[in-house]
Parts: structure tokens; sequence; C-alpha cells
């Protein structure tokens, strides 16, 4: 089970990876853009450093350590961190929606027109009712210092920073050559993140406290590393019975076939009920190694089983890792990829659904 | 990991780091900005740069004994034309930079004359890279000698002067040419009033060539510029690979980048009208 809550604060800027569009003729697509990065870069910097610092117990960190995020948090709060809103609630500025089971599906209130104005709630409130949440959201008018906000707009932006080569002998970007030669502009697509928010991963393990390159374009993090309340661990361990939500995107299936839920959700021949959205990208890349691309289901996402879960898998913890692609249980331990549930996919919490008992 | 070192950065001179020439269009040049205050910063790459070819033209370097620019900065692809096999593969930098915020901003009033400006967000950072002890700033607290004044006269308006904090002065940097700690006036304002601020302080200029015969600007030879005005007291945080305990790359850096003590540094643009000139000093982080 995770143990640890690693913390990530930036020192300067964090790169957002641009996504495919991004170009020299083409600067506006945006389409692709990834912030904050995902618990595979983290898992690859507590394995890189377990790495150059000879640990005793390297081998056993490669073959266990399981990380996942990523989350944000209110710098002096760790602890109190946000994760994506199960898509089952609309939460807007000025008002709020759910939805409901009614004989099998799906219903919401057609009368109101909510936008949802929030993607992330604090979970302290998972599976609060919509009204308490509601209640307490970031900018409500009574709003008393000390309550913590049930949901929050992420402490990010997005900026754009433009790292030019300059001639050797004269300030002058370097001009072309020939038509051949691409120029020397180059455009990051940087965020930058509030002075008082951090971004956070469950961990298994533990790291060194101290500053690290993170995420992407020489950027540097200073992290440390603490202990998971106990309430938080409660949570991850409470039994999932027929409703649920992912809170890290997730990639069900084999290494050949990604799928939208694993076998083990089908009842017969019925799919599980779904609120979800299109699917995003899911990549990693280890050591030099870029591997495969795929595509996840998006966190918020909530699934609603016709039985509840056995026993044996009614927790994230216990979900078997043949249900995620790269088991590689049988292969060789400096040979195999990491199977995909070490990268923390498929993260999620029991919820509660009007309508399902 | 790395090992913490932080730099301080004092302007003598305005300072312009924004797009370059050729970059942006138009003939108002801005610099560039954090997002969430909208004061001035300088790219961790633009603090790279510099770093890196003032070591390129340092003549010790051909000396023995002294590791390279490539070594510390790593190794560039090889360029277009140039014959690849004499060229060693890229390779990654020892030294990294992020960006340089604000800590101290000197703004002009006329009843001070001036004040030096910072604001919770600011000085956050701050104390985060140089591992001071963290405190709680409170916006319109000062410290420093100041006659009789109860408040301040900026441009837009009047700004209390609510209590004096001695705190105020372990914040700010030492051995500085133009603030002292006790003796020049420093002031909190809130996160939200910083920017307002900070354009009043900012140095601006239109720049012009005229045409040789006639009295009028010549082709595209005109252009605003702004700039952080002289005496504006910046913090970037410096991290240099690290290999143990044991390891002394952070002395043999310091030295190979003759930077053992103050060293004065241009960044920027306008160099040739006097702009960009600067004091940086290199401490040791809290490791």
């Amino acid at each position: 089970m995770f143990k640890y809550l690693i913390v990530v604060r930036p020192l300067g800027f964090l790169y957002a990876s641009a996504g495919a569009f991004l170009s020299p003729e083409n600067l506006v697509g945006r389409s692709g853009t990834k912030f904050p990065p995902d618990a595979a870069a983290l898992s690859g910097l507590i394995l890189r450093a377990s790495y150059e610092q000879k640990l005793p117990n390297h081998k056993e960190l490669k073959l266990n350590l399981t990380v996942a995020g990523a989350f944000w948090a209110k710098d002096d709060k760790p602890q109190d961190f946000y994760v994506p809103i199960p898509r089952s609630l609309i939460i807007g500025k000025e008002n709020a929606d759910e939805w409901e089971m009614l004989d099998g599906k799906w219903e919401k209130d057609c009368t109101k027109d909510v936008d949802a104005d929030y993607k992330w709630q604090s979970i302290r409130y998972w599976d609060n009712p919509l009204d308490e949440i509601f209640k307490n959201r970031q900018n409500s008018k009574d709003k008393q210092k000390h309550i913590l906000d049930s949901t929050a707009e992420p402490p990010w932006k997005f900026t754009s920073m433009l790292h030019p080569t300059l001639e050797k002998d004269q300030r002058h970007v370097r001009l072309p050559q020939d038509e051949n030669d691409r120029g020397s502009l180059f455009l990051e697509n940087a965020v930058q993140m509030d002075e008082d928010s951090c971004l956070v991963y469950l961990s298994t393990h533990r790291v060194e406290h101290g500053w690290y390159r993170f995420g992407g374009e020489n950027h540097m993090v200073e992290i440390t590393c603490q202990d998971l309340e106990q309430n938080i661990l409660n949570l991850f361990n409470e039994p999932i019975k027929r409703s649920f939500a992912l809170i890290c995107p997730a990639v069900w299936g084999n290494n050949n076939l990604s799928v939208r839920y694993p076998q083990a959700f089908k009842a017969g021949e019925k799919p599980p009920q779904m609120l979800t959205d299109r699917p995003v990208t899911f990549r990693y890349r280890m050591g030099s190694n870029l591997g495969i691309g795929r595509y996840a289901v998006p966190s918020g996402t909530v699934y609603v089983l016709k039985h509840p879960l056995d026993e044996e898998h009614n927790t994230w913890w216990k979900f078997p890792n043949k249900w995620f692609p790269q088991s590689n249980e049988d292969k060789d331990f400096d040979k195999r990829p990491l199977p995909l549930k070490h990268l923390g996919c498929g993260l999620c919490l029991p919820i509660t659904i009007k309508g399902v008992d | 990991m790395y090992k913490k070192a932080y730099g301080i950065i004092e302007t003598l001179a305005p300072l312009h780091v924004g797009a370059s020439a050729g970059e942006e269009s138009g003939n108002l040049n801005l610099i560039f900005r954090d997002q969430f205050t909208q004061t001035g910063i300088i790219p961790g790459s633009s603090i790279r740069g510099r770093f890196r070819a003032d070591m390129r033209q340092d003549l010790r370097q051909k000396n023995e004994g002294y590791k390279d620019y490539n070594y510390w900065y790593g190794q560039e692809a090889p360029e277009k034309g140039e014959a690849a096999e004499n060229k060693k593969d890229t390779t990654e930098a020892l030294v990294k930079f992020e960006y340089a915020s604000i800590v101290w901003l000197p703004v002009y009033c006329p009843n001070q004359p001036v004040v030096w400006v910072s604001c919770p967000r600011l000085l956050k950072r701050y104390q985060k890279l140089s591992g001071k002890t963290p405190y709680t700033f409170t916006p319109h607290t000062y410290y420093g000698a100041k006659d009789n004044l109860t408040k301040l006269f900026f441009n837009l308006g009047f700004i209390r002067l609510d209590s004096s904090d001695k705190k105020l002065g372990d914040y700010i940097p030492d051995n500085l040419e133009n603030l002292q700690s006790g003796r020049d006036l420093v002031l909190i304002v809130s996160d939200t009033e910083i920017s307002m601020i900070h354009d009043m302080a900012l140095y601006r200029q239109s720049r012009v060539a005229l045409d040789a015969n006639e009295k009028k600007a010549k082709g595209g030879a005109f252009f605003n510029v702004e700039a952080l005005p002289e005496g504006t007291i910046l913090t970037f945080p410096t991290a240099i690979k690290n290999k143990g305990k044991d390891d002394n790359s952070w002395q043999e850096y310091i030295v190979d980048a003759d930077i053992e003590k103050t060293k004065e540094l241009y960044f920027g643009g306008l160099e040739s009208i006097g702009f960009g000139r600067t004091n940086v000093t290199l401490y040791e982080g809290l490791n």
C-alpha cells in the first residue's frame, strides 16, 4: 500500500509537453498540452536516484516501487491534496448538479444548465454529499480563511518562453544558414506554478529530500517526502462495492489491446455503466526508449457495475496486475518494463451514486 | 541529486531582458514577466547563456587544469556543415539555472525619494532558495530610516506605513552597492499591489534614429523599450550535479567560472547604450 506522500515544489518553471502540433509554423496548437507530469516521471526519478547512490535494496525497489499521481495541494497543507472530480458531479461557480441512476440509466436534471467550472476537489471531501461540496467551494461568499476549499482551480498558468540561440560574436539570433536549417528559435511551452502550491504524488517508497531535475527541459524542483496520514490510507482501503471513480487515467487490457474496462467488470454480456470523456494519450519513456503510445480512460471516469466486486479485488491495491498491460510477471527483473499498475494506472476510490444501492 | 546554491543579481544599470531583435514585431519591446505578480524576470536560459559565454571567452580556459564550458554547460549538437566526426556526442549540463525573480525593486516617490518594494510572494521564493527561516510578511510593514513619514506618496496615490519590522533586514542580501539593510527604506506591499507599483517603477525610453537629411525617424528605427531600473535586486536558484558527500564540483565550478567573489556580468539587450550591467554573487545553499 502507499505509505508516503511525495511533495514536489518547483524552483522555477516546469515544462508542459506541448503535444504533437507545436512547430515553428504553428504556434497555436495546444491540444496535446500535458501538465502535471504523470507518475512515470517521478517513478523514473526515484529509480534513477537509487541507482546513482547504489542503494542496497535497488532490486527490491525496482520490483515493488509504485507511484501514483499527479495531484496538487496548497503548500502548507500537502495532505489535503486535490484530485480530479468524478464525472458524476458537475460543480459550477453558480450552481451544481449530479448524475444519478434511474432504472439502470443515467439521469440528471435537464432544467439545470451547469458548466463544470471546477475539475479538482479536495480529497477531504471525497464522496461527501454534493450540497456540502458546493457550499465550501472556492470563492464562496461567507468564506472564512481556515476552511479548506472543497473544490479549487488548479494553481498553475501556462506561459511561453523563447530560448533563441545567439550568434557567437554578437547579440543577435543565429540566422538560418540555408533552407534546410531550421534556425534557432525554440519556444518552450512552460508552466509557472503559484508560489503557495505544490504537486503531490503517492508512493510506496521514500525518496531522499533534495533538489532534482524533473519533468523535462532541465527544470529543477525541490522534493520532500512525508508519511501519509492514516485517514487517507483508510480512504484507499475502503472496499469498492458497485460504483467507483478514477483519480488517475487508466489503461486496461493487455500488451496489444487497450479496453475501457477489465473483463472482470462485465456481467455476462453486459458492460458496466460508465460516465467518461474522450480518451487521453498515455505514453512514457524508459531511458532512451519511448514506450508504445496508448490511449487511457481519463481520470474522473465513473464506473457502475452490476455486481459488487469480489472480496479479493475490492480495492485498487488488490486489482491484479494482469488487468493492466505489461504485467510481465514471468520476465527477468532487469529486462521487463514496469507493469503499468506500478505507475498508478487507474487508481480509483469508491463513490456513492444516487439510485445505486 | 543536486547541490543547492543560489545567486543574487544587483542591477547597476537598466536591464532589459525580453524577446530579442528579430523575434518581436511592433515597436514596443517588453520585458519577460512572472505570470502571477506581473513583475520582471530573467529566464534561466538567459542566465545560463551569459555564464556560458563568459566561460567561453575566458582566456584562462586555454590552460591546463581548467574544465571548459562544454564540460559544465553541456556539449552542443554539431552545427550544420560541421563535420560530425570531430564533435563529441551531446552531453548534459552539470549546472542548471532557473529564472531570476525580483527580491527588492527600487521605486521613486517624491517625498522619500527611493523606496525598495517587495511582496510576500516574491520574498517567499527568496526564502525558499536561500534556506532562510520562513516568515510571514505583512503588507505595509517597513524597515529602515524614514523621516517622520506616515505615508508614502506614490504616483498614483498614498501608501500608509503601518509598523516597522526589523525582520525584513534579514531578507536584504549583504554587500549590495545601492541597498543597505537599516539605512534604506524597504516596504512590503500585497501581492495584488506589486504589479501596479512595478509598472510605475520600470525604466522606459523611446528610442529613435533620425534620417541623415530630414528631421524624421529612419525607417524602422523607432521603438519603445522598458527595463528594470538600476538598483533592482533579483535572485535565482542554481544547482550543480552532485555525486556524493565528498564531491567538490561546486568549488571547482566557481573557480572555473571565476566567480568566487561578486562578479560583474552583462545581461539582456541594449548593452551598447549602457543597459544590462549587473553584479552577480553566488551563495551556497543549505544542503
